[in-house]
């Protein structure tokens, strides 16, 4: 079946041993928005985005990315993943991490990393071990691996944990850009003020999606005044 | 990584991406200088050790003797003995004997009964007794090691030929200088084995602790181009190790060696292949480093005391060497041992087997670390 939309996934499901972590989940992620997903711890989320991914296969349902079934091979160079845990080799040096990632995605070129490390605004640190980096700066650098080259497709899981306020909002104007250059972002997120800057929410609650829409959207058949609230009502019914 | 459902393009191989691995292992490696030193330094105190206590003669062993025969022929026997530089010769009573002996006065004592003579002369007579602290294993073995070179040199007086001296000199010193010379393939193939091994496990349990190994899962390589990197990036050092271990022995200890290098480095390669192999299956099993550290016992040691290392294969009962037989170590101290010691080439027919051995043993590894890596992921 034809479909513009940039991700679709059908009927998934995705069970840990007796644990049911996705639960008969349906999403549509339109091309070059911000999805933003979520939830309260262990509803779902990161596993959701390993689906999305290919990093793990669902026991039932389907998911196409792209046009394409995932797992897909093709697919994997296209797309960015910043995971929930930093994912850095701490005994190598910003730019040394930020290097073997793109290398992995065939996309190395001394200059494009060097870019992506002022973009993360790491520059005067390159040449640091990551373990000598604050945590948040360490989430920076995560984040430029997740960028270095160049996806069409984004999934970051928790992205500004740590980081200061100026700085994360400095993430999300990237991210803005990001998306105007037509690149989709899903995000995993527990800071409201940043679910409002989604495009779009899905609100996650025991595997399963339980309302979903732009922010407003939300509040509104909530009847509630913030998305915090929005959150908690939906959660209780 | 992924598992495949067959709507992919064609598995290629990306050099590129292996290199990337293997690039990242070494910049890795080479920030930790207290592992790089380790597995040069390892070698090396083992070897020394093993090279001075196997060289060591010690110094002359406290012998009690009792004489209870004074005839000709004994008191020539008994000269004999005060003559060799082994011992160090006390008279004694038997019935001293045990007491000197448990005390720790004397390690051994030699008691020659009434009568020996008759036995010297070729006749039916009593025998020597020989009383021994057996509290150390060298003690025996060298006592009667003295006695039977007392023996060769009485019967060689006897006969009227010159039995010369170094040569019987020859029969202590002899066995042992040669079992160095074995010692340094085992230790090539033993090591690399070793560290190999256990590098890969810590290296792919950091990456599944770290998260990293979740971003590899989600980048396009296959499980083949992370085994081939991991096994380049650890390989190289392998080899690196292989050639100290080599010098050291070669030069240093000095062991006769008549191989072709190139032909040691393509046994060391095709081991470590098997070694980064199991590292990664295992480490599947470990959630901790010190969990992988607690494998060895399980799967370093066997190897270590089974492959020929210290005691011959053919001695052992039938079921150990059935279980000698499948392990990698042995093969590649079988194919080491005939190319360094024996200078053998690839083609030789035990050569090839060997390394045969050894490729089956890697692809049976491969096979279940792509399992292991499934469950990791997954
Ligand atoms: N690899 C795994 N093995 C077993 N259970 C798992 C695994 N991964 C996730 N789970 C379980 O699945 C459920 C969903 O976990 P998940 O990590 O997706 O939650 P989350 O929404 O990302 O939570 P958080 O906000 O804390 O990150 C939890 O009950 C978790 O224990
Ligand atoms: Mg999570």
């Amino acid at each position: 079946m034809p479909t513009d939309l940039a991700i679709q996934a059908k009927g998934l499901v995705k069970r840990f041993g007796s644990v049911v972590a996705v639960n008969g989940l349906d999403l549509g992620v339109e091309p070059g928005i911000t999805y933003g997903l979520l939830g309260p711890n262990g509803s779902g989320k990161t596993t959701l985005v390993r689906l999305l991914l290919g990093v793990i296969l669902p026991n039932e349902g389907s998911i196409t990315v792209m046009g394409r079934r995932v797992p897909d091979r093709v697919l994997r160079s296209q797309m960015g993943y910043m995971p929930q845990s930093l994912a850095l080799y701490e005994d190598l040096t910003v730019t040394e991490n930020v290097s073997f990632y793109a290398r992995l995605m065939d996309a190395y070129s001394p200059p494009r990393v060097e870019e992506t490390i002022q973009l993360v605004d790491m520059a005067s640190r390159a040449r640091s071990a990551v373990s000598t980096l604050s945590g948040g700066m360490k989430r920076r650098v995560s984040l430029a691996c997740a960028l270095v080259h160049r996806p069409v497709m984004l999934f970051l899981d928790e992205p500004t944990v740590g980081v200061d306020p100026q700085l994360r909002a400095q993430f999300w104007d990237h991210f803005q850009r990001l998306n105007q250059q037509g690149v989709t972002i899903v995000v995993c997120t527990h800071v409201m003020d940043e679910a409002e800057r989604c495009t779009r929410l899905g609100l996650l609650h025991q595997g399963r999606l339980l309302a979903e829409g732009t922010a407003r959207e939300l509040r509104a058949r909530a009847g509630a005044e913030t998305l915090e609230e929005a959150f908690l009502r939906f959660s209780s019914q | 990584m992924s598992h495949q459902r067959g709507n992919t393009e064609k598995r290629s191989m990306n050099p590129k991406r292996i290199a990337a691995i293997a690039l990242r292992i070494a910049l890795q490696f080479r920030r930790d200088h207290r592992t790089l030193a380790l597995i040069i330094l390892a070698p090396i105190v083992v070897l020394s050790l093993l090279a001075y206590l196997i060289n060591l003669r010690g110094s002359p062993m406290t012998v009690g003797l009792a004489m209870e025969d004074a005839s000709p022929p004994v008191e020539r026997f008994s000269q004999e003995l005060r003559r060799l530089p082994l011992f160090n010769v006390r008279d004694v009573a038997r019935d001293q004997v045990e007491g000197l002996v448990r005390s720790g006065e004397m390690e051994a004592a030699v008691i020659i009964p009434q009568g020996y003579a008759l036995r010297l002369a070729g006749q039916p007579g009593p025998d020597l007794e020989v009383v021994v602290d057996g509290s150390r294993s060298r003690t025996a073995p060298v006592v009667l090691q003295g006695l039977a070179q007392v023996s060769l040199r009485l019967a060689a007086a006897q006969s009227g030929a010159a039995l010369s001296e170094p040569k019987v000199t020859y029969v202590y010193a002899g066995p042992q200088y040669k079992a160095l010379d074995y010692f340094a393939p085992t230790f090539i193939a033993f090591f690399a084995f070793f560290f190999v091994y256990l590098l890969t496990a810590i290296g792919f349990l950091r990456e599944r602790a770290y998260g990293t190994l979740e971003r590899l899962a989600a980048s396009p390589l296959t499980k083949a181009e992370i085994v081939l990197g991991y096994m380049l990036g650890f390989g190289l050092f392998a080899m690196a190790q292989a050639a100290v271990i080599l010098f050291f022995t070669v030069y240093i200890i000095g062991i006769h060696y008549s191989g072709n290098l190139l032909i040691v480095f393509l046994i060391v390669a095709v081991l470590t292949l098997g070694a980064v192999n199991m590292g990664i299956f295992l480490s599947t099993f470990a959630r901790t480093e010190l969990q992988a550290v607690q494998f060895i016992p399980l799967v370093i040691t066997p190897q270590g005391l089974l492959a020929g290392i210290f005691w011959p294969i053919p001695d052992m009962h039938i079921v150990f060497q059935g279980i000698a037989h499948l392990l990698p170590l042995t093969y590649a101290n079988f194919a080491l041992q005939e190319v360094m010691v024996k200078g053998k080439g690839v083609l030789d027919a035990s050569v090839a087997a060997d390394l045969g051995a050894l490729l089956l043993f890697a692809a049976i590894q491969v096979a279940l670390a792509s399992i292991g890596l499934r469950r990791a992921t997954t």
